[in-house]
């Protein structure tokens, strides 16, 4: 299962022409024994072969086009260029000959910077208008399903911690981004979910994870659920098991933890979850299933220990 | 000699229709590609390919040649593409009938007909994408444009194009009944 990832960062380079033969070699072998990363690698030709299979224009069509436009294009002369260069560039031509031009300026945008603050706080504030877009993405986004859609990819995440009990932000969509916010601002817990599963650092989703009680949501719940089962770093995912068991009357995590019992195939895992399982009063009968489901030999044994263990106290 | 675009670009200012004509002749292909992506049939293809280069005659001397020529031709493309999609759902009504992300069915007929059924299946599904994750498939399967390219027209870095390649895939598989998926016709 969490294999998948590796030839999963294959076929994205597959996509942009950036694997080597070997690779994918070694992805093709894989493929015809894993049936998620082979439909992602039959997509991928499906793509190819559509993009040959798009109609070319029949010679006949496009002189019709051409006809037309030349038409058109001949009775029409075209525009000439306005030579004013903008509004922008205008300032910066009368600041750069009357200097005083910009000292006013500056002036009244401190004025304007004073009033800005003084309406009552809207926080977070954001000048940018890229981050505004990203923060207004983060309002409207309910789950793991938004995330996998979201139209900014983030990468480079990183959450901490300020002393001033606020989160410290920082990662690049589409550029890079440092800045604080308030813990509970919808751009936090979006960064927050994006860090638990960032990718490529496992100090990041380990410090991020630490952070998600604080600020948990149904939202950073499904990441936490995610990274318990996906992870592909054992720790992690015992890391963010941990955190989900800190919720003891959360049903849906109880369902993941079931699902961890009966799939992860590290027994690490699967007997801290029947620990949290049976801490949490889930019917024997419940577990037990569970168990069989997985078919790992030793759990069986292993359940009867984690229960005995349980009724001593 | 082969005249470069901008070689032709400059002829065009001084008022060549001939330049004009044969800039036309070496992008006419590309743009009718990029319109039937979108159109998926190939009245609208001409429709879009046309209103095109009247843009681009019209708004010559907004090209700066911060860009390639056929990028900024591309983009034109796009945005031509998108702005017909608009008027065909405005014109059918469809836009208030379908919750958002539901596709217009209109013009799928004929593109099942040149295409096959799964293939057009597939271009329904890739309109679904977010307009990025959409431009990013379609530049790259389409257009054959290197990922260099593509980060310059979406103004993003290379990484993020391949993670927006990779999620779209992701996104294209979870749309697709299973059945459906591609075994090659
Ligand atoms: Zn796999």
């Amino acid at each position: 299962m969490n294999d998948c990832r590796r030839f999963e960062e294959l076929i994205e380079k597959l996509m942009v022409d950036e694997i080597v033969n070997g690779d994918l070699t070694l992805l093709r072998e894989h493929c015809t024994s894993c049936k998620e990363c082979n439909s992602l690698l039959e997509l991928h030709g499906g793509l190819q072969d559509l993009g040959q299979a798009l109609p070319e224009p029949s010679t006949s069509e496009l002189a019709e086009i051409r006809q037309r436009v030349l038409a058109q294009t001949a009775r029409s002369p075209r525009q000439q260029s306005v030579q004013s260069s903008g509004f922008i560039t205008d300032l910066g031509a009368l600041f750069r000959n009357h200097p005083s031009a910009a000292i006013l300026a500056a002036a009244a945008m401190i004025v304007f910077a004073i009033f800005m603050t003084n309406r009552p706080p809207v926080e977070p504030h954001f000048d940018d208008e890229l981050l505004q877009a990203i923060n207004s993405q983060a309002e409207r986004m309910t789950g793991l399903d938004d995330y996998w859609d979201a139209p900014f990819v983030f990468t480079n995440v990183t959450v901490r911690q300020q002393d001033n009990g606020r989160f410290a932000l920082s990662f690049d969509a589409n550029r890079h981004f440092d800045l604080s916010t308030s813990q509970d601002s919808p751009l936090a817990r979006e960064v927050l979910m994006h860090a638990i599963m960032e990718p490529t650092s496992m100090g990041s989703r380990f410090q991020a994870m630490a952070m998600a009680p604080q600020i948990m949501d149904p939202r950073l719940r499904e990441a936490l659920i995610f990274t318990m089962h996906q992870d592909p770093s054992l720790a992690v995912r015992l890391n963010s098991l941990t955190v989900l068991s800190s919720f003891p009357d959360d049903e849906i995590i109880q369902e993941a933890l079931l699902q961890t019992l009966k799939q992860d195939k590290e027994v690490q895992m699967r007997l801290l979850a029947m620990e949290h399982l049976t801490d949490r009063q889930v019917a024997f009968e419940t577990l037990q299933q569970a168990v069989t489901d997985g078919g790992f030999d030793a759990d069986a044994a292993l359940l009867q220990r984690t229960t005995e263990k349980n009724l001593e106290f | 000699m082969r005249l470069t675009d901008q070689d032709l670009i400059d002829e065009i200012r001084t008022g060549s229709q001939a330049a004009f004509e044969h800039l036309l002749r070496r992008y006419e292909r590309l743009v009718y590609r990029i319109g039937f992506s979108y159109a998926r049939q190939t009245e609208g293809a001409s429709d879009i390919a046309q209103n095109v280069f009247l843009k681009v005659h019209r708004k010559l001397d907004t090209f700066h040649g911060r860009s390639s020529f056929s990028s900024w031709l591309s983009q034109i493309a796009r945005n031509e593409s998108s702005n017909w999609l608009r008027c065909q759902k405005r014109h059918t009504g469809h836009e208030e009938l379908q919750p958002h992300n539901t596709p217009v069915q209109l013009p799928e007929q004929e593109s099942v007909v040149l295409l096959g059924e799964k293939r057009a299946r597939l271009l329904n599904e890739i309109q679904k994408l977010d307009e990025r994750q959409s431009q990013a498939v379609i530049l790259r399967y389409f257009e054959r444009m290197p990922l260099r390219e593509i980060a310059s027209v979406l103004n993003c870095n290379e990484n993020l194009v391949k993670s927006i390649l990779f999620r779209s895939l992701k996104k294209l598989r979870k749309q697709l009944p299973e059945q459906e998926r591609w075994d090659h016709e």
